[in-house]
């Protein structure tokens, strides 16, 4: 079992991990509290290593299942959106892009999560069935359902600014 | 349209709005590292047998303190519990594992603990195989002999596990909006140059919001550089020792030191106006240092609270605080190893409900609760009204719900207050339509 350069995961993940996290759980707090167990687990449970899956698709499973106890927690609490994202510093011109980052977090959690893992994190519908633990065909389904629903939200957003 | 639908333009979208979002410093070269101080709680759990005794554990023949609880809990729950009688003793105090009741869902595990008083709070009673505290119901205590009985619940382990105690912290201490005497003007005129440190590792971080505020806080905080112990500052927080305090970017920086009891003090500091109520404002709380580990609670070396200045006259604000600590605290290892008996009998009876998109199929009754099961569609939340009535035709008191979902299957529990024999079950009523329990 080859040892895992924990640091070096760090470098490489904690950005996108940070903002998978962010939008999966919509509180800043939050997410960095989710990163952090995530690579806490990762480092104590490195011996459980699978290098039958990709490491990412590993460090992956362990967000996705550290953000959904964050959600089943008792303490979590309703988020405003947009409230959540004015927290976050941006060059004016990247604001833009809240409409879409908006409609993302305000997808049920099973949509948010397939398309988060398809889109962003660019993994296959192979690697995200892997992570979620659900059949391909269910990843399919979802991503499907996720993208209409996210189409639909978008177009109506552009024709109420019209 | 479309092209929003491409990895591109996706990650693009997300990487350039979100490139400022703020991050922790995380490094695996610290001995040790705290993961944060969240709390997470559970509304009940399950049953276990015990088989093993750890520590200075022994099997007992027979505990009076069992035929207690029996006492305590009446005699149709005491039927329904499964005896463990199982103890051990430290630090003059005994932990006997009473008996235990499960459903393969929850579970119950009654205890008493001999030598403590009997506003002694149990910090984070854990089972080895779950990351969960165990929640705790004091029963019942027994003054002559300085017994506790208690409830502690959590999820069904399923497997072997050693239920562990390890802090008991004793004489409650809770200071409300107390004004420490210290104004404003006179904390700006003193502390105006401190000695401060940058990239600090930082262990664990929480903040309070003020109502509309804009302050964000940065990823890599400024805060100050440890000190001496400030004598001066003894009796402003009894609770902590103070080692630093500043101003740094028109914030109030004060540093303490964790000290053995003030590692339990949840202490909270706003400013007070000059008709002594608390002004609203943020207060970001982090915490840095060696980590300590006391039984089943860590802890770091210093916690730092950080506390801007609101936009009012100096002269009319003084410091104020609110805590919650202990007076006391006893440490011990009281660890007693389970195994998972068979779980107690549930009655499933299949019916048709529709909430929402949410098809119910199942509903199930166990001793500890009523579960509807069935498949999730496309709703956000189930909302049902459950009674379960006796055979008496009383309603069963509710102590309070459980729902699991995994996106296309869903469960909600209710748990029952007391356990209750299957047998006194006559009926479950969902949204006014009756459900027949046909096992019965």
């Amino acid at each position: 079992m080859p040892e895992l350069d924990i640091d070096h995961l760090v470098q490489t993940y904690q950005a996108s991990l940070m903002r998978t996290c962010y939008l999966y759980l919509k509180d800043v707090h939050l997410a960095q509290d989710a990163v952090q167990e995530t690579f806490l687990k990762v480092y104590r449970h490195q011996a459980q290593f699978d290098t039958a899956c990709s490491e990412k698709a590993w460090i992956m499973r362990i967000a996705i299942n550290v953000c959904k106890d964050y959600l089943r927690s008792a303490w979590h609490r309703k988020v405003n959106v947009v409230e959540s994202l004015k927290e976050i510093p941006a060059a004016p011109d990247t604001y833009r892009n809240d409409d879409l980052l908006m409609e993302v977090m305000n997808l049920k959690p099973k949509y948010k999560e397939v398309i988060l893992l398809f889109y962003y994190q660019d993994m296959k519908i192979k690697d995200i069935a892997i992570v979620l633990n659900k059949p391909e065909s269910t990843i399919a389904v979802r991503l499907k359902r996720a993208r209409d629903l996210l189409k639909c939200r978008l177009e109506r957003l552009d024709a109420e600014t019209v | 349209m479309p092209k929003l639908f491409s990895t591109e333009t996706f990650q693009q979208a997300i990487d350039t709005r979100l490139a400022e979002i703020p991050m922790r410093q995380i490094s695996f070269s610290q001995k040790s590292v705290r993961p944060f101080g969240r709390v997470r709680r559970i509304v009940a759990v399950a049953a276990v047998v015990c088989i093993f005794v750890t520590c200075s554990g022994v099997l007992a023949a027979s505990f009076p303190a069992l035929q207690e609880l029996f006492g305590i809990v009446g005699e149709d729950t005491s039927k329904l519990l499964q005896p463990i009688e199982l103890s051990c003793t430290d630090n003059n105090i005994t932990m006997e594992v009473l008996a235990t009741i499960d459903d393969n869902e929850t579970s119950l595990i009654y205890i008493s603990l001999q030598g403590v008083p009997e506003d002694a709070t149990l910090l984070n009673p854990m089972l080895s195989n779950s990351e969960i505290p165990l929640s705790c119901t004091l029963l019942h205590y027994d003054k002559p002999t300085q017994t506790g009985f208690y409830c502690l619940s959590g999820y069904t382990t399923n497997a072997i596990s050693t239920l562990s105690l390890q802090t008991l912290l004793i004489d409650a201490d809770n200071e409300i909006q107390t004004n420490t005497g210290l104004s404003a003007q006179t904390l700006i005129q003193e502390f105006t140059t401190p000695q401060i440190q940058e990239n600090v590792f930082v262990t664990a971080f929480s903040r309070q919001y003020a109502e509309n505020s804009d302050y964000v806080e940065p990823a890599t905080p400024t805060l100050l550089s440890p000190g001496e112990v400030l004598s001066q500052w003894d009796n402003v927080f009894p609770w902590a020792d103070v080692t630093a305090v500043g101003i740094i970017d028109n914030m109030l920086h004060i540093q303490m030191k964790a000290n053995a009891l003030g590692c339990y003090t949840d202490a909270s500091l706003y400013w007070l106006n000059a008709e002594d109520l608390p002004v609203e404002t943020d207060l970001m709380i982090y915490e840095f240092g060696e980590t300590f580990t006391q039984g089943n609670y860590s802890y770091s070396e210093y916690k730092e609270y950080v506390l801007p200045f609101p936009e009012q006259p100096l002269s009319e604000l003084t410091l104020g605080y609110d805590a919650n600590g202990y007076r006391q605290v006893r440490n011990g290892n009281w660890q007693v190893t389970f195994a998972p008996d068979t779980a107690n009998q549930i009655i499933e009876t299949a019916c048709d409900f529709y909430f929402g998109s949410y098809h119910i199929n199942t509903i199930s009754v166990s001793s500890l609760g009523v579960t509807l099961s069935g498949q999730e569609q496309d709703s956000d939340t189930l909302e049902a009204c459950i009674e379960v009535y006796d055979i008496n035709g009383s309603l069963i008191p509710l102590s309070g719900s459980i729902i699991e979902s995994d996106g296309t299957y869903i469960s909600l529990k209710e748990i029952f207050e007391t356990p209750i024999s299957l047998t006194q079950i006559d009926c479950v009523v969902v949204d006014g339509v009756q459900v027949m329990l046909l096992a019965q």
